[in-house]
């Protein structure tokens, strides 16, 4: 893949990258295409059930409980722009 | 007399006898990372440290871990103290809570000193990676071998002999590749044993929680004390862990542990494989069984990307919250595009960013079959393979990492990825799996990998325990550094 390619997949999840850094990750990504071919040679891959998680995973339903939660200045340490009771975001729907 | 160099046992053995004080050996340990030369530092909590000390009363003489210094990987969040996970991003992150794994070292009595440092996010092997540069590894002359990653801190500060251990976390190695590099005993138990309540999300289906300690009596003490289930992370196991310090014993006789034929043979390093098959031959005299066996090479060969497409894939979705908007070290911009692409541009070094492009290739949807999708069929055929082995076997041994912790700057002309990933297995099948000091080169130590089924974590720290004992390296530290 051109680095180009690569510069054009980091903008898509918001990752600006300069031409030198976009040839770097197209001669990794070159790299790790040689190695996802050992994916394909196993035998009859492709018909083997999927493995996400080491164990089966139960949903679990709990109980709705009402407990105390932090304080709003508590809440607001990590924010830098906080106006009143309310921490402020730039506007993101156009 | 220093009170640095000790494990958790012999510390506690000098507590319960009065010749020293916990206020006394932090006061040393303060002074310890104050002089560290390897670059392992992220934050410090010195002065809550010293209150919990001064606020400890009589020694506990049940409890082994009173008034025991520890270093916390910076990915582990910690109330009132930055967690950065060594990320721009995140370097001025303040959680509002503790991990619950640091929340029951503490209920026990046991100090958080500092928090340490890690390849960016946990995504790396090197401790080259983490925002405020490279981490050293305390062997070697000077500071220039690589300690691994990613829990290069947390290995480093153990090996220098700060603390007698240290928290770490381990998606595809980062925990036992460390621990060979330094010395050490790196642990991760069963997946979903330990909770990762608190812990940064690298791939959850891999991540583990773990520790670097100089002895495996200590990760023992360590594992009784924090697994089990909480009911803070919905993934820990429900299941009764055997305790394993009280089943600790003498006794490796009838043991069966398998060798990997197709494995051993990409290991270049033949002092490394006549070291392995030393102990090989003590473990027979001992009454133990080793047969070598063979695995498909295709199996092998599929480790490496069946991890590296899943990790990165998992990744990028996870930390999509790292937008600057509602989460992160937000830069300005006129536009939430521009936000976001300024924030994450100078928010994540270039490993980070090349491996969320890649997760992002890999889940596309034109990608997705042959990437991800074949890669979690992969994972299958992975466990599946080694599950098969492992019932039969009550461990497989293997040497952890094929070479001894290499130059700083050191270009390698090629890579066995085979053999320098072979333990992201372990990670693929949530299996236990414990590294060890087997050896040294030229002073450099290596580790001997040691894996089991799920949830028989208590017979693999056993066998590990009874290696220990035949190996005779015990509390080892670099000592050089101080």
């Amino acid at each position: 893949m051109k680095k180009e390619q690569i510069i054009k997949l980091g903008k898509e999840i918001f990752l600006l990258l300069n031409e030198e850094e976009g040839q770097k990750v197209a001669d990794d990504f070159m790299y790790i295409e040689e190695q996802v071919k050992y994916l394909g040679k196993l035998e009859n891959i492709d018909q083997e059930e999927p493995l996400i998680f080491p164990f089966p995973q139960k949903g679990v339903l709990s109980e709705d409980v009402s407990e105390d939660t932090y304080k709003p200045e508590v809440l607001f340490s990590n924010s830098k722009n906080v106006e009143d009771e309310f921490i402020v975001l730039p506007k993101v729907v156009k | 007399m220093s009170y640095l160099n000790l494990t958790i046992k012999q510390l506690h053995t000098l507590y319960v006898e009065g010749k020293t004080t916990p206020a006394l050996v932090l006061e040393e340990v303060i002074a310890s990372l104050e002089q560290d030369k390897h670059n392992i530092l992220e934050a410090t909590m010195y002065e809550e440290a010293r209150k919990a000390a001064k606020a400890l009363g009589a020694v506990e003489k049940d409890n082994l871990l009173w008034g025991v210094p520890f270093l916390v990987k910076d990915n582990l969040s910690t109330k009132g103290i930055i967690t950065s996970g060594s990320s721009n991003l995140l370097c001025d992150y303040v959680p509002l809570f503790d991990a619950t794994v640091i929340s029951r070292l503490v209920a026990q009595k046991a100090i958080p000193v500092a928090k340490v440092t890690l390849d960016e996010l946990g995504m790396g092997g090197s401790g080259k990676t983490g925002h405020k540069g490279v981490t050293t590894n305390p062997y070697g002359k000077g500071e220039k071998r690589e300690v691994g990653g990613s829990s290069s801190g947390s290995a480093s500060g153990v090996a220098s002999g700060y603390v007698p251990f240290a928290l770490g976390s381990d998606t595809g190695d980062s925990i036992r590749k460390p621990a060979s590099y330094a010395g050490l005993v790196g642990f991760k138990p069963t997946w979903g044993t330990i909770s990762r309540y608190g812990l940064y999300s690298f791939t959850p289906s891999l991540d583990h929680i773990g520790f670097l300690t100089r002895s495996v009596f200590d990760a023992a003490l360590l594992f009784d004390v924090v697994g089990g289930n909480d009911e803070l992370d919905l993934t820990t196991t429900t299941k009764q862990l055997e305790k394993v310090v009280p089943n600790l014993t003498r006794n490796i006789k009838g043991k069966k542990f398998a060798v990997i034929k197709e494995l051993i043979d990409q290991f270049e390093d033949q002092d490394i494989i006549k070291t392995f098959n030393e102990l090989l031959v003590k473990l027979t005299k001992e009454g133990a069984v080793i047969e070598t066996i063979n695995v498909d090479i295709n199996v092998l060969n599929a480790i490496f990307p069946t991890y590296f497409v899943i990790s990165c894939a998992e990744a990028v979705s996870n930390n999509a919250n790292l937008s600057g908007i509602i989460f992160g070290n937000g830069k300005k911009g006129d536009t939430y595009e521009d936000i976001m692409m300024n924030t994450r541009r100078d928010g994540f070094g270039l490993q980070v960013k090349s491996r969320f492009i890649m997760g992002n290739y890999f889940l596309k949807k034109e990608n997705r079959p042959t990437h991800y999708d074949r890669a979690l069929k992969t994972r299958n055929v992975i466990v599946k393979t080694f599950t098969e082995i492992l019932k039969k076997y009550d461990a497989v041994l293997l040497p952890a990492t094929p070479i001894v912790a290499p130059l700083i700057d050191e270009v390698r002309k090629s890579t066995n990825e085979i053999a320098v990933n072979h333990l992201a297995v372990s990670n693929l099948g949530g299996f236990p799996s414990v590294t060890l000091p087997l050896g040294f080169k030229q002073g450099l130590p290596f580790g001997i990998n040691v894996t089991s089924e799920p949830y028989r974590d208590a017979g693999l720290l056993n066998i590990a325990w009874n290696i220990e004992q035949l190996t005779g390296y015990y509390n080892v530290s670099a000592g050089d550094t101080l």
